[in-house]
């Protein structure tokens, strides 16, 4: 099927969708957009978070015939240009990135976060990524890459 | 000095914006698509294998099974090392285990190839598979030590005599579980074949095992194998051999004459690369009435695979790590109808957490503190070779200062059950942690061109550790030119050969030779300045001139100064290239851990409300990134403590918790308040930069210190891992 | 397979009519893990995320109304104080990302023992809607869940909303899990206090092959609350509320707990839960006087 969807601003149309396939497996493997990351595929760990319409939803959830019509916002889509967002530019700041493959799922999250609650509580913080593993850990260390953005 | 700064990582711009590819992140054009078929029974032989409607299916290119599955070059030996498992599947109808693979099927997408895989037949002759280990315990055997030499059975004057004759004894029995390392990207090969040259893109801890072992197994030469990664999203050792799906997928291809793509789902990865080892320990200490111990007796049966014997998780801290003249260690196996284990990041924190939580309870039965009771028996010399001091390489007991100061750890301890807060019992633990290091063979080249730029490759990897931007400064300070002057390549076996990242080593070894290659091509390039008549260095000695910031002057005239980019002009590009260590070598490192956790004591909910680490890694070379790892070594060794365990359906020897909803790691709200202090002194006998390991040190500790936290505050004691809450009640 | 698109619950009940095997997906949290997992590859899709029917909500003065496919995040910020049990077992659902996408209707139509909302459901006397071309239907959530997995949806039926009355008293949930977040229940418990009737509605999760009220425990509840002149409860009253709420439970061992552990747990979580709602209850009543 045919799937027309606009992603990081631009209106992209998609052909021979099978109507099974996610949102996310439209975007890594037909538009060419490998930023958000396939690593569980059952919304546990988010590394393929991604904003749908405003919101921040498991691409991997999300069937690609539900996309229709709908805005995506990836991480691909977060910088202008050379410039990072804030969010990104603090994750490499605070150090809160290491292997980087639940990176841009976190970084959707914690935009996400951002935009809705400028300044966000330790509390907040946690559970507002509490569906984002990092196996590497680095916990610590997003904390305070979103604590460093919000003051930014 | 840029080395030590905390530099921001040179690769984190690519992975915030999603710029950093990945294994399955190559675009290929005519890619086509694997999808394996794993067995559902534990132990038995197929009987038949029906593929007729898959083959039929739209779309698909190729059903391979053991009937007409790939033929290899090479049988992998025995001893499971570079190679994960000896089993190579699709040669016969034999099962060891569930989730072995039974056939692949090979499709022009993922979806039809996935599809097709649902329609292939399979009928079993099921027999009863060993799943156990208490209950095989009688069948235990010591192992062979293999090419890698682990060591199973150690012993120094006599432990058991000295056991007898102690005036305090305490015994524990130990249960640690089966676990998955779960590194959030998915294990994936893409094989890429051009006329007899592979191009493999493949999620790697180790570029060399990978090229040597696929070669091997496809009977062709190594220069023929190109393997390329450059950027790996965690492995924790899931990926630091060269299992099965690799080299199938690359022979599929060969044989299919197109590109093939496989990345296993999620549920795969739990029976496609290791697992920790169940173990059931066994482990006594003897001492005096002060605390002074006179004997541990330590002895641990692991699970072992039905082809291979072997079992990674040394357990050298009891036998190393404190004085004590008299000692016995044994280590045994049991087979079982479940994957070849594999070391999974922090091997000897297994046995660690016994040695540790026996302390403690050496504590308890001494009224010795647990701090003190560990000072009172520092080792200053090797205790299985008192002739050898530490010296430089181990300093542990500032490790214990600095974490003490920062927990603040009290002298006096109140008694097991007896602090409340907010409905919860409270309570402190502390362990030591320590893991051995190593460093082995790495190669770094340079090459400066005219613009004073320095491009340096390596065939290494960064698993996440750091070391794109450890190698950036340790270049960059080599050379004396700023860090944007140095870009540093790696992840690809066209580059120089280098070392595996397994072991902790990558950071000494290939940070050590990238130090070198620098210096050498500095003094190279201050040769040609000195002997070069247009230079404004020229007729100085050598020795007088060195650099900074890109520029080579004259210690003694500073004013007499050109850049690096100035003599590269006249001069042309510069290489050097640089090789180290000589031969592999071994350290240790260490570090004290002290944990708090609040109880439920009606549900037995356990959350860890502080954690401090103090630990000796040598030089530090990088504090923003070895402060990461070290966090997140000590989160593994809490989700060791209290979340993660793989769990087996004891009939079927089936993973019931092959997902990451049912096998938990920590998440962000369980992370409590984590402290980390460094000892930063070098240790020059580890690396000539003097540093040493850090990823796999601070997954020790942890554990112990939670568990001992948690006896703490509950006055039980349980000795069972993880310390799920049904187990406090 | 197919992807049905219907834009009104009229066309989405007449193409559930035609295509009975069409598999409803709103926020996908359950039917793309089947997917994905290739666990299930049904013939069709019914897409309800374009129904604008099914996502709306309304109330009355004793009555909220909500759509099938109402995520979570909305159902917690928009009737959250209408319905604060509700809203408490929602906040437990998965991360923000599951509950900016998952739905009551989804946990409805899943059935699993293990479902967060399902307590609440049960304990707050709710409705669950459900239409199909043929008409509509009001089932009792109490009469909904059949067992593991099964409810008491008819092939060509679609939940269309869930119908509970307002809060009129102290309501809280509570689960037990191994973790801080992300968490599938080992056990749950609901309570809602129902003032106006003197009598309180209880109810367990993952602790028998359905969700399930527990009678005998909100019986008890009926003997020995004084509604008009609310008294600190004796421990022992909570103690013998939470041995009646583990009674009713028949769990099972599995990777989560041990059978004898989610006993145990249901017991405290209910008397703490009880403690909580009436100790609000009397806060409640002594400001009101």
């Amino acid at each position: 099927m045919r799937v027309n969807i606009t992603v990081n601003g631009e209106a992209r149309q998609v052909d021979d969708v099978w109507p099974g396939e996610s949102l996310l497996y439209v975007l890594r493997e037909r538009l060419g957009l490998p930023g958000s990351k396939n690593a569980c595929e059952q919304g546990e760990c988010g590394s393929c978070t991604v904003y749908m319409d405003g919101t921040p939803v498991c691409a991997c959830l999300v069937a690609a015939g539900q996309a229709e019509g709908r805005e995506v916002r990836t991480v691909e889509g977060l910088a202008s240009g050379d410039t990072l967002d804030r969010v990104q530019q603090a994750f490499v700041d605070a150090g809160a990135v290491q292997c980087g493959f639940c990176t841009p799922g976190l970084v959707v999250a914690a935009h996400d976060l951002l935009t809705r609650t400028p300044q966000p509580s330790d509390p907040e913080i946690r559970e507002a990524l509490a569906g984002n593993l990092c196996r590497c850990t680095g916990y610590e260390k997003i904390l305070d890459a979103v604590r460093m953005a919000a003051r930014s | 000095m840029i080395i030590g700064k905390p530099l921001d990582r040179v690769d984190g711009p690519a992975k915030v914006t999603g710029a950093a590819k990945y294994a399955a992140d190559q675009h290929i054009p005519g890619l086509t698509h694997a999808v394996l078929v794993t067995s559902a029974i534990a132990r038995g032989k197929i009987i038949r294998i029906d593929t007729g409607q898959a083959a039929r299916s739209p779309g698909v290119l190729s059903v391979i099974t053991h009937h007409n599955g790939p033929r290899f070059a090479y049988q992998p030996p025995k001893h499971p090392w570079i190679y994960g498992q000896t089993h190579v599947p699709l040669q016969n109808d034999v099962i060891y285990h569930s989730g072995q693979i039974v056939a692949v099927v090979i499709a022009d997408t993922l979806e039809r190839a996935r599809y097709a895989a649902t329609l292939i037949q399979i009928d079993y002759a099921v027999e009863t598979p060993e799943i156990s280990v208490e209950a095989n315990l009688d069948k235990a055997f010591i192992p062979e030590r293999g090419p890698f030499n682990l060591r199973y059975e150690y012993r120094r004057g006599d432990a058991h005599g000295a056991l007898a004759t102690a005036p305090v004894r305490v015994s524990g029995r130990y249960r640690t579980s089966m676990q998955h390392h779960n590194p959030m990207e998915p294990t994936a090969t893409t094989a890429v074949w051009d006329g007899d040259h592979l191009t493999l893109y493949e999620t790697t801890q180790a570029l060399a095992f990978t090229r040597q072992k696929t070669a091997e197994m496809l009977g062709v030469d190594q220069k023929q194998v190109r393997v390329v990664s450059p950027y790996l999203g965690g492995g924790f050792g899931a990926k630091g051999y060269v299992w099965p799906h690799t080299f199938i997928t690359a022979a599929i291809a060969r044989s299919l004459g197109r590109p093939v793509k496989l990345v296993l789902t999620r549920a795969q990865s739990y029976t496609m690369h290791g697992h920790r080892a169940e173990t059931v320990q066994e482990l006594s200490v003897g001492a005096t009435r002060d605390g002074t111990i006179t004997a541990f007796v330590h002895s641990a049966v692991s699970q072992t695979s039905m082809l291979n014997e072997v079992s990674w998780e040394e357990m050298d801290a009891t036998t190393q790590l404190y004085a004590c003249p008299n000692a016995e260690l044994t280590r045994r196996v049991v087979r079982l109808n479940l994957g070849t284990p594999t070391p999974m990041r922090a091997p000897l924190s297994v046995g660690g957490y016994a040695l540790e939580s026996i302390m403690d309870e050496l504590s308890h039965a001494t009224g010795v503190n647990p701090l003190e009771l560990r000072l009172r028996n520092y080792s200053t010399h090797n205790p299985e070779n008192p002739s050898q001091p530490w010296g430089t390489g181990k300093f542990l007991r500032d490790c214990y200062e600095l974490g003490a100061k920062l927990f603040d750890w009290p002298h006096r301890l109140p008694r097991p059950r007896s602090t409340r807060r907010d409905g919860g019992w409270i309570g402190v633990g502390m362990a030591t942690a320590f893991h051995p290091t190593y460093v082995s063979a790495a190669t770094v080249s340079i090459r400066m061109d005219a613009d004073g730029k320095a491009l340096v490759r390596s065939a290494t990897q960064d698993i996440g550790t750091g070391t794109y931007t450890i190698v950036t400064q340790t270049v960059a300070d080599a050379l004396g030119v700023p860090a944007k002057s140095v870009r540093f390549e790696l992840g690809d076996t066209n580059f120089a050969p280098s070392a595996p990242s397994i072991g902790s080593r990558t950071a000494a070894s290939v940070g050590t030779a990238a130090h070198h290659a620098g210096s050498a091509l500095k003094d190279k390039v201050i040769a040609i300045a000195v002997a070069d008549h247009r230079s404004p260095l020229y007729g100085i000695p050598a020795a007088q001139v060195t650099a900074a910031d890109g520029q080579l002057f004259h210690r003694l005239d500073p004013r007499r100064r050109e850049t690096y980019a100035d003599v590269l002009r006249r001069h042309g590009p510069v290489d050097s290239e640089a090789v180290w260590p000589a031969a592999p070598g071994i350290s240790r490192s260490y570090g004290a851990v002290f944990a708090e956790v609040t109880v439920d004591d009606a549900t037995g909910e356990v959350r860890v409300t502080r954690l401090v680490g103090a630990f000796d890694i040598g030089r530090v070379l990088n504090a923003k990134t070895a402060r990461s790892q070290a966090i997140g070594g000590m989160i593994w060794g809490l989700g060791t403590a209290l979340t993660e365990h793989t769990i087996v359906d004891e009939h079927l020897g089936r993973i019931l918790t092959a997902n990451l909803s049912g096998y938990l790691v920590p998440v962000e709200a369980d992370v409590p308040d984590v402290d980390i202090a460094f000892v930063d002194k070098a240790d020059p006998a580890a690396s000539d930069i003097g540093a040493k390991g850090v990823g796999e040190l601070a997954s020790n500790g942890a554990t112990a210190a939670i568990a001992n936290a948690v006896c703490h505050a509950t006055g039980r004691r349980v000795r069972d891992l993880p310390i799920t809450p049904d187990k406090l009640l | 397979m197919e992807f049905l698109r219907p834009v009104s619950l009229g066309e989405a009940l007449e193409m559930k009519a035609a295509r009975p095997e069409a598999v409803p997906i709103a926020g996908g949290t359950d039917v793309m893990v089947e997917l994905n997992f290739d666990h299930r590859r049904p013939a069709a899709l019914l897409d309800l995320t374009r129904v604008a029917e099914l996502a709306e909500w309304s109330r009355d003065d004793s009555v909220v109304t909500f759509g099938a496919a109402l995520p979570y995040t909305r159902l917690i910020n928009e009737l959250g104080t209408d319905l604060p049990g509700l809203a408490i077992a929602s906040r437990t659902v998965g991360s923000p990302q599951i509950r900016n996408r998952g739905t009551v209707g989804g946990n409805l139509g899943a059935a699993s023992p293990a479902g967060d909302t399902h307590p609440v459901l049960l304990a707050s006397d709710a409705v669950v809607e459900v239409a199909s071309a043929r008409g509509t239907r009001s089932i009792p959530a109490s009469e909904f869940y059949l067992g593991v997995k099964r409810n008491a949806l008819e092939p060509d039926e679609l939940i269309t909303s869930i119908r509970l009355p307002k809060a009129t008293g102290p309501q809280q949930f509570a689960k037990v899990g191994t973790r801080n977040a992300m968490v599938i229940a080992v056990c749950s418990f609901a309570i809602s206090l129902h003032p106006n009737e003197s009598r309180a509605g209880a109810a367990i999760g993952s602790a028998a092959p359905t969700p399930r009220r527990v009678r005998q425990a909100e019986d008890f509840l009926t003997e020995v609350l004084d509604w008009e002149s609310p008294q600190a409860l004796p421990d022992s009253a909570k103690r013998r509320f939470g041995e009646l709420v583990a009674s009713a439970a028949e769990p099972i061992d599995d990777v989560r707990g041990s059978a004898a552990y989610r006993k145990h747990a249901l017991a405290v979580l209910a008397r703490r839960a009880l403690g909580w709602a009436w100790d609000a209850y009397r806060e409640g009543e002594r400001s009101c006087a």
